[in-house]
């Protein structure tokens, strides 16, 4: 990868007088999350999925990297690996996506309306042997959407995340959503930063935090959409400084928690309107990747997934 | 020449203060009849650093400047961490241009990912006032780079135009100017080894502070 190439001298005497030498968020060293907080407590039924900060509005005894389901009659418990720097640079070395994903044209995107039924499709890393030069380097793969799990592997496919495959579904892109448990933060003050810039920063403000160019735009996608729709919710600063998610109390009666009523305006907002957007474009998303995030969610759509794959034949 | 223009200057200020001047001055044209009146020091002809084209007269007053440059920051953007220098110069008592240059070196955002620098050039159309002061309608075309700071290979390059409404007022050497509008930018992104060709409107504020001279 190459350094940024600022070779304006008025620019360097600029960096240097703002103490702007900085590496980006790309180069900082990966801090896996803290998990010993949690162990105390034990995931129920009505544990929501998530990272929740401390002194949140909630806490850790209701909001987990963990959580239950049913799997032959019984209650079973499920906690999201901790992933280490290794297995960060692994995704990003030790595999190739032998097709890159095709870019965005335009600046408008039209999702796929929705389908019938339950969707039980999952996006699988197929390795391609077939494709590797004979010096070695990373494994090529493609990424194939199949209508179940078991079809993927049946095929010799890894699942690497639910629904469909997309923008994002990517090895490299997945090292940037773990490397990064709150996405939203950093996507949104990019959205301010192209809004104030006027120059098309946005995009690249996007894809300078890790991502390939269309997950950049898929992200891109997402903000546009949701500025256009959500401005007067996410505009307000007290719903915008407000914590991502409404207190929640893990043994709710007559409260059927939802991922929209979970969360504050602006997100259920965005959530509302963009997420079918999000989703068709990106097709990776941090619940459907087994990630959790700062914003706790229901269990309902979170993937069961470890993302370690191993190279055939090493 | 300048100590006399710094004292007409206050001189002038007093007299809007007195009688109680707040930007409806452009309604009340007998307000500069009664300034010329109070502030009776006016230069003789021959000391007037400017060329009267226009209003064929010397007088200092509001929107009628003696200066014919303008230095300005245009701190509106610093917020975003753009640095950004503007020079216009008046042609003509209706007409001025103006180059800027920016740079991009930190983000008080906090995302502090991308650096750059861009250039724009213009005109400035006077509907009220004697330029570089007053209410004008300008015109402008520039271009933009952007580089990431971090590992990442991105790069931005674009082009961009728009149109604004504005007002300059100038106090004694102080010059504050503001306005709004709408940009159009075009470029290109280009990330690793793909690229795709971006566009979008963009509204368009300024803030700018500076000098005149």
């Amino acid at each position: 990868m190459r350094r940024s190439s600022a070779t304006s001298p008025v620019l360097f005497f600029l960096l240097a007088a703002t103490g702007g030498c900085g590496e980006g968020p790309g180069s900082e060293p990966f801090t896996p999350p803290d998990y010993m907080r949690f162990q105390e407590f034990e995931a129920g039924r009505h544990t929501l999925f998530g990272l929740p900060p401390e002194n949140g509005p909630i806490g850790e005894e209701c909001c987990m990297p963990t959580c239950t389901y049913v799997e032959d009659g019984e209650i079973k418990t499920w906690t999201a690996p901790q992933y280490t720097d290794e297995d960060l640079q692994a995704l990003r070395d030790d595999w190739e996506l032998a097709e890159p994903w095709p870019v965005f044209e335009g600046n408008d995107f039209e999702p796929p309306p929705p389908e019938e039924g339950v969707n039980t499709w999952v996006c699988g890393v197929l390795p391609r042997p077939d494709l590797q030069g004979d010096e070695g380097g990373p494994m090529p793969y493609d990424l194939v959407s199949y209508e179940t799990q078991a079809e993927a592997e049946k095929a010799g496919a890894m699942v690497t995340h639910g629904g469909k495959c997309g923008a994002c579904s990517s090895l490299r892109n997945l090292a940037v959503y773990i490397a990064n448990p709150n996405l939203t933060e950093p996507v949104r003050r990019c959205g301010l930063t192209g809004l104030i810039d006027r120059d098309l920063s946005r995009l690249a403000c996007i894809a300078s935090l890790g991502f390939d160019l269309p997950c950049a735009q898929a992200w891109d996608i997402n903000t546009r959409n949701t500025q256009k729709q959500c401005l007067r919710v996410c505009g307000d600063p007290s719903v915008r400084k407000a914590p991502g998610n409404k207190p929640y109390e893990c043994n709710p009666e007559g409260f059927v928690p939802n991922d929209i009523n979970l969360v504050n305006e602006c997100l259920a907002c965005d959530e509302e309107y963009s997420l079918r957007l999000f989703r068709a474009a990106a097709g990776r998303s941090r619940r459907g990747s087994g990630l959790p995030s700062p914003i706790c969610r229901t269990c309902e759509n979170v993937q069961r997934i470890v993302h370690r794959y191993p190279v055939p034949g090493r | 020449m300048i100590r006399e223009r710094d004292r007409l200057g206050a001189c002038l200020a007093v007299g809007m203060l007195a009688i109680g001047w707040s930007g409806s001055a452009l309604a009340e044209p007998q307000t500069r009849e009664e300034e010329s009146a109070t502030c009776d020091e006016k230069p003789p002809e021959p000391e007037c650093k400017r060329e009267c084209t226009y209003r064929c007269t010397c007088r200092r007053g509001i929107y009628a400047t003696d200066y014919k440059n303008l230095i300005l920051i245009i701190a509106g953007s610093t917020f975003a961490g753009r640095i950004e220098l503007e020079y216009e110069r008046a042609l003509h008592d209706r007409v001025s241009i103006f180059g800027a240059f920016y740079a991009v070196a930190f983000d008080s955002l906090g995302n502090d990912t991308l650096v750059g620098f861009g250039g724009l050039a213009g005109a400035r159309v006077n509907l009220v006032g004697r330029a570089p002061e007053g209410i004008w309608f300008a015109w402008q075309v520039g271009g933009f780079r952007r580089n990431a700071r971090g590992n990442q290979d991105v790069q931005l390059r674009g082009m961009q135009t728009g149109g604004m409404f504005g007002w300059t007022g100038v106090w004694s050497r102080f010059a504050l100017s503001l306005g709004a509008g709408f940009t159009y930018s075009y470029g290109r992104v280009k990330v690793l080894e793909q690229s795709v060709n971006d566009s979008e409107w963009n509204p368009w504020l300024r803030l700018g502070l500076g000098v005149a001279f």
